[in-house]
């Protein structure tokens, strides 16, 4: 074997030399033309050369010896034939890995890019060699001649090529050139072996029906794989569980790898099902769960053999039903009808059919891709828009999605992210939202765009001015940049006065323009807030403790009603706006060195102030649940373990109170 | 004596082309069989199923007492075998042939090789490309002994040489392969080379042996019978397998193997006058025997 590796190198030797005086050539040449990206020119010798050389080692494997009859030679002797082969095929595979090597550090050494960082995909870069290199080899079992086989390999990895781009599998291209390959390189090494016994039409008969038996073992592996994937549910990913507004289905993500490829699936829970239900397609991703429960807004990128797309600009917007087939939701001004941003802030209106969302970094991905731009030269009436110079595409857009006609409607886009917070207007007739002034200018405005029949209407813009101060106040309040906050079924605004020595926090009516009240302490955003509108949970600094505090507003009278440490994790309000829930947990020592931790809901009734404690610490319990507690109902609590799937559902009623 | 070759009721077709029909041979250890037929007739098939290339599809094979198609490895250890397209890498000198030749065989008499390559006159340095057919035969002879084999098999060895290439061949290979006193086994066409050197002979037509043995007893088995008739006379439905049949007004005559009483008996009842049976050289009756395929009858 030795010695035939030793005949392979005298045969290739020149070859391999000219292949790296190519690459320097080429590297050289190509870095005088432009020297601005050293790394491109690199994968771009890289990837020009090595496929080449590559395909035509592998197609000298076997063909040339048939050509020029010395196979004859080899065979006639003491030698196993898949001795031979493999010896052959061994070299050509080692001579290709050296020849790319050498180039690689050529180029990053000696080179005129030397010194340049480039990071390939290795797996990717190394699987499609490889399953060049296998065609290759494949075809040169079929001819007698290399060039043809090399010719014919090229039009077998595009045809690889494009049926893996078409079936949306180029995530898997690792997995399915690895298995592709390996059936092209059993396939000829079967033709060799018995070769003999196929001649004329019979061997590319052979060889056709091995390739398709390869392909269909491939495909059913991999459709079993999708099946398999589709009927697991791993954990829930904590910050993705989404619930319906009457609180019967939780839908959460899951985040899971497959051959490698990271995939989210979304499973549905209900408080009266038995278990966790995978929904939709298995590969998909969940912005948003329709208020009656039916269904979500979401991504599917699964392609028909259950697995994830690779296309991250092609997914739809789909509304996917937890019973019968995904609905497209036509996004109008895309001629390609393909969601290209990422959607967020879902709000549904009270009869829940109909929702706002931002569409955010459209630009981004546009930009990146160079493929889709479209033409917003012309929009619909209603649609408020600064001047998109800057940028090819809007990089945010505030969308109407009507979920009787599944249609969403542009009501506002910008070029930078104009938009801070927005939401239904109290009367819900009506979409408000904060627009940021353009980079260089100051005002703040509120927007109203009035939503009638389902459709974008008037737009009433009030820029925010100065404000007369309080008694209380020490100083006049302006509106400040990241100082503006909607709530949500409100008309005032929320805003902080971060200029003063000590921050004040300000509830002010934008259309009366006055300061309805102030307090001194400076506050985050708010988190949560009760769905009648009255309470805010929000976290702030207390300049007198020197520390981080949830605190609990009460708009209405317009002061701080509970303050708690940051260790508390407020989880939110009850449906009908009596209570809210947080957890504590707390270390307790038993004076020997040893201590426990214990796990407590607390229940604070908003009317009265008064908190009731109790322990969830009890059998068959999601054991030690982490943050996430959420109403189901008035009077029952749903959580979600923080070391196991398991989603309990606890009835206040049903719970060890702890005095 | 043992038989280093021995072959019983072999076939082998490639798709509807039938290559060999119930071959049977034998090849006494020591000997040195020549295995004749046309081109086209199974030769290089039978050869490439001696050396284990490729499977037959019924009936028994055995070289050197083992199944060429079982063990090949272990066949072809102990066979030096010339093609008749002699395919060496161009590209190497004649050492590095060798050598490469000599890597393959566990056992590698380089006294032998550099004493025949003196002997038949051929430089270590010259590449392949360089040398003459005639040199390359000699150094596919020399690169089929180096390992010492008990079993030289030969597929149309002179193929491509010229005459005088071809005669100085024959001498040198003779000499070589006269000293080792192994089995040589080799095929041809041409029957000149065959009768100077064979002990045995095979002829191999349309995939079947139709003769076996020793030059002598193929010549005294195979004659021409020329009978001259009182009158016109159709003998085409004699019994017997007749040859190379001609008619020339009342004069006939045919080859046949194996001339009986019987036949001269059914002859002289058909009213043949006088039957003559004339000697043929083994060339004669290769033809006569293997040219049937273009229907020479009459």
């Amino acid at each position: 074997m030795t010695a035939l590796m030793w005949k392979e190198w005298r045969e290739n030797r020149l070859g391999f030399l000219i292949f790296l005086a190519s690459g320097v050539l080429m590297q050289s040449s190509l870095y005088s033309l432009d020297q601005k990206r050293p790394d491109l020119l690199v994968c771009l010798t890289l990837f020009l050369l090595a496929p080449a050389y590559i395909g035509m080692v592998g197609a000298s494997v076997i063909a040339p010896e048939v050509g020029e009859k010395t196979l004859a030679f080899l065979l006639s002797r003491p030698m196993a034939r898949w001795r031979i082969w493999t010896a052959k095929t061994l070299f050509g595979a080692l001579l290709s890995a050296l020849a790319t090597i050498a180039l690689l550090a050529f180029c990053g050494i000696v080179g005129p890019a030397r010194g340049t960082v480039f990071i390939l995909p290795f797996v990717e870069v190394t699987s499609a060699f490889l399953f060049i290199f296998s065609s290759a080899v494949f075809c040169s079992t079929l001819f007698s001649r290399a060039m043809p086989g090399f010719l014919t390999s090229i039009l077998l990895v595009a045809a690889f090529g494009t049926a893996t781009y078409s079936l949306d599998l180029m995530a898997f291209v690792p997995a399915i050139a690895l298995v592709g390959s390996v059936g092209l390189l059993a396939t000829s090494l079967t033709i060799f072996c018995w070769g003999e016994l196929l001649t004329g039409y019979r061997q590319y008969v052979w060889a056709l029906t091995g390739l398709v038996a390869t392909t269909a073992t491939l495909y059913c592996v991999l459709h079993g794989i999708g099946l398999a994937f589709r009927w697991s549910a791993a954990a829930p990913y904590r910050d993705l569980v989404l619930k319906a507004r009457d609180r019967s289905v939780i839908v959460y993500t899951s985040v899971d790898s497959i051959l490698g490829v990271r995939t989210q699936i979304v499973s549905a829970l209900s408080n009266h099902s038995p278990g966790p239900k995978v929904v939709g397609s298995p590969c998909s991703e969940m912005w948003a769960v329709v208020p009656d429960g039916s269904g979500y807004i979401g991504w599917n990128y699964s392609n028909h053999f259950g697995l994830p797309v690779s296309r991250d600009h092609d997914k739809p917007l789909e509304f996917i039903p937890f019973s019968g087939s995904p609905v497209r939701l036509e996004i109008a001004g895309h001629p390609s009808g393909f969601q290209l941003g990422y959607p967020s802030g879902f709000q549904f209106s009270k009869n829940g059919q109909q929702a706002l969302f931002l569409m955010e970094n459209e630009s981004l991905v546009t930009g990146d891709l160079q493929r889709i731009r479209y033409n917003f030269s012309s929009p619909g009436s209603g649609v408020m828009s600064d001047p998109c110079e800057r940028l090819p595409s809007p990089s945010q857009k505030l969308v109407l999605l009507d979920l009787r006609s599944r249609q969403c409607e542009t009501l506002a886009m910008f070029d930078h992210e104009a938009i801070r917070n927005f939401c239904w207007t109290p009367a819900e007739n009506a979409v408000r939202f904060l627009k940021h002034p353009q980079p260089g200018q100051h005002a703040w405005s509120v927007c109203e765009i009035k939503i009638d029949g389902g459709r974008a209407g008037q737009l009433s813009k009030i820029e925010l001015p100065e404000f007369e101060p309080l008694e209380s106040s020490p100083g006049r309040v302006q509106p400040h940049l990241d100082s503006w906050q909607l709530i949500p079924g409100r008309k005032e605004l929320l805003a902080t006065n971060t200029k003063t020595q000590k921050p004040f926090f300000l509830l002010v009516d934008p259309i009366e323009k006055r300061i309805l009240w102030s307090i001194q302490s400076a506050l985050l955003p708010l988190r949560h807030v009760s769905p009648d509108g009255r309470w805010g949970m929000a976290e702030g600094y207390a300049p007198d403790t020197k520390g981080w505090h949830h605190r609990l507003l009460d708009f209405e009278r317009g002061r701080i009603e509970a303050t708690w440490p940051e260790s508390v994790t407020i989880v939110g309000f009850s449906p009908d706006s009596r209570k809210l829930s947080f957890n504590t947990h707390n270390y307790v020592n038993d004076g020997h060195g040893r201590g426990t931790w214990t796990h407590q809901i607390h229940v604070r009734d908003l009317a009265t102030g008064t908190v009731q404690a109790f322990d969830t610490d009890r059998p068959g319990s999601s054991g030690g649940f982490h943050q996430d507690v959420w109403w189901s109902d008035d009077s029952t609590l749903m959580t979600v373990g923080g070391k196991t799937t398991v989603i309990d559902f606890l009835r206040l009623s049903d719970l060890k109170q702890v005095r | 004596m043992a038989s280093a070759i021995s072959i019983k009721g072999v076939n082998k077709s490639f798709g509807k082309s039938t290559a060999l029909s119930g071959l049977s041979l034998d090849v006494p250890e020591g000997s040195v069989y020549a295995f004749l037929g046309r081109n086209g007739s199974g030769k290089t098939t039978t050869i490439r199923i001696l050396l284990g290339l490729i499977r037959a599809d019924g009936g028994q094979t055995r070289v050197l007492g083992c199944d060429p198609y079982l063990s090949p490895e272990h066949v072809r250890q102990k066979i030096g075998f010339i093609s008749e397209e002699r395919p060496f890498y161009g590209w190497m000198s004649v050492d590095e042939t060798l050598r490469f030749t000599a890597s393959f065989y566990r056992e590698w008499d380089w006294d032998l090789v550099k004493s025949l390559m003196a002997r038949l006159g051929l430089a270590g340095g010259s590449t392949v490309n360089s040398l003459s057919r005639g040199m390359v035969g000699k150094l596919a002879l020399i690169a089929s002994l180096g390992h010492r084999p008990n079993l030289l098999i030969l597929d149309e060895p002179t193929a491509g040489l010229d005459s005088v290439v071809r005669k100085q061949f024959l001498e040198q290979m003779i000499e070589v392969v006269s000293a080792g006193a192994r089995t040589v086994f080799f095929s041809s066409h041409l029957i000149d080379e065959v009768e100077s050197i064979a002990d045995r002979v095979g002829i191999l037509h349309e995939g079947k042996l139709i003769h076996e043995g020793t030059i002598d007893e193929i010549k005294e088995t195979v004659v021409r019978v020329r009978a001259l008739f009182e009158q016109d006379v159709d003998v085409s439905d004699l019994p017997e397998s007749l040859w190379d049949i001609r008619q020339l007004g009342r004069e006939v005559t045919f080859v046949v193997s194996g001339f009986s009483d019987k036949l001269a008996q059914e002859l002289e009842r058909r009213g043949a006058r006088k039957v003559d049976v004339l000697g043929l050289t083994l060339e004669e009756i290769f033809v006569a025997q293997t040219a049937q395929e273009g229907g020479s009858h009459s």
